[in-house]
């Protein structure tokens, strides 16, 4: 050890006046040197180093976003938000499976030029956005639910979000099948207003019962459907047409009212 | 004793299967202790306590909000610690991200303020070293520790803790008792167990409940009052015993009418429980 740190250097150093140079020579002698790193020591503000610390200790403890949450922040969505959806990102695996049969379903379609898969195609497709709405917030999707749900935000919110977060991808990614399906005029999205019946009739019987619970009722309805109006496979494409349209979009609406009226219903965990 | 925590006429039932009540009860400064066999409505009162389960009759009110409003329930939320029986932690955050994250939800908005509370909370129950280690990677000791240091944010007047010592080894239930002994010197915990030492050694009060009814409410003290002469130790089994153990040191102790001559010994919590309950606790080998 060749040299020590002067008592004006080390002054000087603390309160930030010397050049760039000086201050990273004194650094790394100091990572070396105890008498200097003491003497250092001793010349800082007590004030000064408890809030350097605090900074430190904050930029450790700051929670490693996950990729789906920095998403979420860099489209503008609040960190709140953002923790609230990804805190059950494994929880989204099912629904992105019922999306996969889905187009997988369109896919064999416009190969094959069957139109039975066609057909079952648009029977299947709102079962994705009906698995969304039921893996978003619930007893057995959320491991936490019950210590969210007696928590002061409102269930509702949480679940909205929650909703919001995986429904919209799941109707984005069955929309990935609409370019190839343009040939069947609006048929190609046919699926998508019985997809939005079924998610915001999930939601509004989840007031009632648990949302998986709902989801699933409505679901198993939803495929019995073709089997109660006698409908053959072949024919399946009929169920498409303007009445179940109109209804649909009467049923997402009355679900939507329901959600609105009985929002407090939504902030008791168990009923 | 001033309650914080009133309750009247509270029932709960599960399609037509009566869970609970009806029961009156009062909570104050303290740690009251819920013993009860499994079904005995333990839960179902704690979870009724925490707002997460609508009562089917009855009255509830923490600090005088009805638990039977929104506004009401919102205002209980905002004073309540709550560790459920099924400790929900998402295992791919670590215990600081957990704990974050239930700030968040309890509307600690302020990053840093919210920060400081979470790593006060950690410090709290001793896992400061771990707190950036995922949950899938902590013990069950500390997943507990974990989940009560949620409930502990924000400092809450009614902090309700179903089953916390369960899983916990001997020093992590002392460490456990050392924090909510500290908590309740100022605030109401209720919490339910199976373990009679935990109330002997941490409750002012318990509260025995069978078959959804309280079937006693008194100081541990009283209730082990209840077994005084009818605990004796012998060297062979009794078969008039109600219960009967052998004990580390080889003697059978028994529980229930005792012959005439029989050695009597001071009774404890357990023995009042049994008597009380007709039965054999968990944890307690017959």
């Amino acid at each position: 050890m060749t040299w020590h740190v002067d008592e004006m250097s080390a002054k000087r150093y603390v309160a930030r006046r010397l050049d760039g140079t000086s201050a990273a020579s004194i650094e790394s002698h100091a990572l070396v040197c105890d008498e200097c790193r003491t003497r250092l020591g001793q010349q800082v503000d007590d004030v000064l180093l408890d809030s350097v610390w605090l900074a430190l200790t904050e930029a450790l403890d700051r929670p490693d976003a996950s990729p789906i949450e920095r998403a979420l922040q860099r489209i503008g969505c609040s960190d709140v938000t953002a923790r609230v959806v990804a805190a059950t990102s494994r929880q989204r695996w099912p629904f992105v499976l019922a999306v996969a049969i889905s187009l997988s379903m369109s896919l064999v379609a416009i190969q094959s030029s069957y139109e039975d898969f066609f057909g079952l195609f648009l029977i299947i497709a709102p079962l994705g956005p009906l698995v969304a709405t039921a893996s978003s917030f619930g007893r057995w999707s959320d491991p936490a639910y019950e210590i969210t749900v007696m928590a002061p935000t409102p269930a509702l919110r949480i679940l909205l979000i929650r909703i919001a977060a995986s429904v919209v991808p799941a109707i984005a990614l069955t929309a990935l099948s609409v370019p190839w399906l343009l040939d069947r005029g609006w048929f190609a999205i046919a699926w998508l207003l019985p997809s939005l019946a079924l998610s915001a009739g999930a939601l509004a019987l989840s007031s009632w019962v648990d949302v998986e619970r709902a989801a699933l009722g409505l679901g198993l309805m939803w495929l019995a459907l073709p089997t109660m109006l006698r409908l053959p496979v072949a024919r399946l494409i009929d169920l498409f047409g303007a009445p179940v349209q109109v209804v649909s979009a009467v049923v997402a609406a009355t679900a939507v009212v329901v959600v609105a009226t009985r929002h407090e219903s939504f902030d008791i965990g168990g009923l | 004793m001033s309650a914080i925590v009133q309750i009247r006429s509270l029932s709960r039932t599960y399609g037509r299967s009566p869970a609970l009540g009806p029961v009156d009860l009062d909570f104050g400064v303290g740690v009251t202790g819920l013993l009860g066999p499994n079904g005995a409505g333990k839960t179902t009162l704690l979870r009724i306590l925490a707002t997460s389960l609508a009562p089917s009759g009855g009255d509830i009110r923490v600090l005088g909000h009805d638990a039977g409003t929104p506004s009401g329930r919102l205002a209980i939320r905002r004073q309540l610690g709550y560790v459920p029986q099924e400790l929900g932690l998402y295992e791919n955050f670590t215990a600081f991200d957990f704990v974050d994250y239930v700030a968040i939800l309890k509307e600690h908005v302020d990053r840093r303020a919210r920060h400081d509370e979470v790593r006060r909370v950690i410090a709290e129950v001793d896992l400061s070293d771990v707190r950036s280690k995922k949950i899938r990677k902590l013990s069950g000791g500390m997943r507990r520790r974990v989940a009560l240091a949620q409930a502990l944010l924000g400092e809450p007047t009614l902090l309700v803790l179903d089953e916390p010592t369960v899983g916990l080894d001997p020093e992590q239930r002392l460490r456990f008792r050392q924090i909510i002994s500290r908590h309740a010197e100022r605030r109401c915990v209720v919490l339910s167990t199976h373990m009679t030492e935990d109330v002997e050694a941490l409750c002012d009060r318990v509260v025995v409940l069978v078959q959804g009814r309280v079937a006693f409410d008194g100081t541990p003290l009283e209730l082990a009052g209840k077994a005084a002469g009818r605990v004796w130790v012998g060297d062979r089994l009794d078969p008039g015993a109600a219960v009967s153990w052998r004990t580390g040191e080889g003697r059978h102790r028994h529980v229930g009418d005792p012959p005439p001559g029989a050695e009597l010994i001071p009774p404890t919590v357990q023995d009042g429980y049994l008597l009380l309950n007709g039965g054999v606790p968990e944890g307690a080998s017959a």
